[in-house]
């Protein structure tokens, strides 16, 4: 009777627990003291708790993922080198300013930070790509394509005819299209190009080499497209649509949020579970 | 014992049902519930591929991105505490804005969802609650004020390099207002004219700004726009008549998208500038290391110990623009 009356106290007692918030050790030990008060650990912890830890986390977690799958080998620190390089031209005399800005020390603290971690990052992207390329290229249907954008469906049927009559596209581009932006040169695209929706749907569907036997309108601005597909089997320039899709910050979330899955993520602090929920929710599991 | 519970096997069964019913109230209290992990003794915040990342990583790793603006913040604050006292329409004032804010945030996100949303914010500045607000305003004033008193003490030696590069003064305007400059109406045109003979007839130029003036924000104030420098958003023409005036000179009729305007610099003098909030922001934006530079000579009156840690001092005074010597 007595141990059902302490399992019913315990029972009770439990109720009353809460969502776990995770502490610092030492958080009463003060950083710095001025006069009669003090900076603590717990206080600095506190604040930096508030100021969007979520993103540090999902930070960190992909750095444990890409120090597991990904050994930073001299190619790695060769690839951050050269953007290191890329960098510092951009920015010119504003290069030191500019890391410092984010927290870096200095240019060493920059590359070991931050673009040795890009490094391995886009090594990694790459090898998802590779082993997933029939996959992906499904879902983002990379094409070799040409285009036109004219501004009358006049022009745009003109151009079609021409090109079908043995044209030169991009001689044809020059007669009638309406942008610069689209000269008629043979482009790898891909479902996130840019493209306005109607062109997107086309070559998705387009399977094979072909072109628009009507002008594809975009209803939102009426301009209208003439679109040659002159590849459509990705296999056939396979390196060519890794090397765009590793660009892609889609494919990257995605081969992370895969990993995560794979790799049991799991927080156990209720601030952080909220922000990441809010924010990253597909990163939980 | 057996026989014991068959005698009060009501009280047992009353007993056995309690419990349950508890232990199912326990479990359902706390299904949701985020649980907890410790190894070793220490927090873990977030495990991935087998490895745990404890508070104190995670600690580390958020005092690298954001401890530099954090640990400032906190500092300033202990420092303000105990180097100023507010004044009773300082806080006053503080509890307005306090409340304005309550009132912005609950107009804005509605009732029900506004204090999740104000409270996180209030906790991003270091702060723990709602109602610790009127204390987030004081402390800015406090800031201010503090500022404020750096730049009169300095003043000589800042201003001179201000004045040169932003030509502070105090501006006075009249208005005509035209729909097109280039071509008055009938209407348009007499006004001016009325404005210009009131001017000629020895009426002063704040009466006549008061009077006529077509400039609704102004006019009430006898045409007075305050302080204005060289990075006051005026629409061109006004601004560049502006600056190059000096103290006590009216411009020619400036002819701007809104009609015509005719401009006086009433003053350059720095004692009418310090009557000026705008003067002290200008400054404080031409300066913007004098709010770091005032916080740490405070600091040094008041003993600061970093307990031996070189990189926090060193982090700090980063963060403040500030070397030692200084």
């Amino acid at each position: 009777m007595k141990k059902l009356l302490i399992i019913g106290v315990l029972a009770l007692v439990l109720a009353g627990c809460g969502d776990a918030y995770a502490k610092i050790t030492n958080a009463r030990n003060a950083i710095v003291s001025i006069g009669n008060k003090s900076v603590t650990r717990g206080q600095l912890f506190d604040l930096m708790m508030n100021q969007d830890p979520a993103s540090t986390v999902i930070t960190m977690a992909k750095q444990v993922i890409l120090d597991e799958k990904v050994e930073v080998t001299d190619e790695i620190r060769a690839d951050a080198a050269k953007s290191l390089e890329e960098i510092k031209e951009s920015f010119g005399t504003q290069f030191t300013d500019y890391i410092k800005r984010f927290g870096y020390k200095d240019e060493a603290d920059y590359l070991e930070k931050a673009l040795i971690p890009f490094a391995q990052q886009d090594a990694l992207v790459k090898k998802y790509v590779t082993e997933n390329f029939e996959t992906l290229a499904t879902s983002y249907f990379p094409r070799k394509v040409r285009v036109i954008q004219t501004k009358t469906e006049e022009d745009a049927k003109a151009a079609i005819n021409e090109v079908k009559d043995g044209g030169n596209f991009e001689t044809v581009a020059a007669k009638y299209s309406s942008a610069t932006a689209y000269k008629g040169e043979l482009k790898l695209v891909h479902s996130e190009s840019g493209y306005p929706a109607v062109v997107t749907t086309f070559l998705k569907t387009a399977l094979n080499p072909t072109l628009t036997a009507e002008p594809l309108k975009d209803t939102t601005t009426n301009l209208f497209y003439v679109v040659q597909v002159v590849e459509a089997q990705p296999t056939r320039y396979q390196d060519e649509a890794i090397e765009a899709l590793v660009e892609l910050s889609s494919i990257a979330e995605k081969m992370f949020v895969e990993l995560f899955k794979e790799g049991g993520f799991k927080v156990y602090d209720k601030i952080i579970f909220d922000l990441l929920k809010s924010d990253y929710s597909q990163y939980l599991p | 014992m057996l026989n014991t519970m068959k005698k009060h096997w009501f009280i047992v069964l009353v007993g056995v049902l309690f419990v349950a019913a508890t232990v199912y109230f326990a479990y359902d209290m706390t299904k949701d519930f985020l649980p907890g992990k410790s190894v070793n003794g220490k927090d873990v915040v977030f495990e991935i591929n087998g490895q745990n990342v404890t508070a104190d990583d995670f600690y580390d790793r958020l005092f690298e991105d954001l401890g530099n603006s954090a640990l400032y913040t906190l500092f300033e604050r202990a420092i303000v505490a105990q180097s100023f006292t507010a004044d009773k329409d300082m806080i006053s004032e503080a509890k307005i804005q306090a409340d304005a804010t309550i009132a912005n945030f609950k107009n804005y996100y509605g009732a029900g969802t506004y204090e999740a949303i104000l409270l996180q914010a209030i906790k991003g500045v270091g702060y723990s609650s709602i109602d610790d607000l009127d204390d987030y305003f004081l402390h800015i004033a406090s800031v201010q004020a503090m500022t404020k008193v750096y730049f009169n003490e300095n003043m000589d030696e800042l201003l001179p390099a201000f004045v040169t590069a932003k030509k502070p003064r105090i501006v006075r305007h009249i208005l005509v207002k035209m729909d097109d400059p280039a071509k008055p109406t009938q209407a348009e045109q007499t006004r001016w004219d009325e404005v210009k003979n009131a001017l000629a007839g020895g009426e002063s130029f704040e009466a006549v700004a008061k009077r006529l003036s077509d400039d609704t924000g102004s006019q009430a104030d006898s045409g007075l726009l305050g302080y204005v420098d060289s990075d006051t958003q005026f629409v061109p023409e006004f601004l560049a008549a502006t600056l190059t005036l000096n103290s006590g000179e009216t411009s020619a009729w400036v002819k701007t998208t809104y009609g015509w305007h005719l401009i006086r610099v009433d003053s350059t003098d720095i004692n009418e500038l310090k009557k000026e909030d705008g003067f002290y922001t200008a400054l404080s934006n031409y300066y913007p290391k004098a709010v770091f530079t005032m916080i740490w000579e405070h600091a040094q009156d008041l003993n600061i110990d970093f307990k031996g840690n070189d990189t926090i001092k060193e982090r700090l005074l980063s963060f403040m623009g500030i070397e030692e010597a200084e």
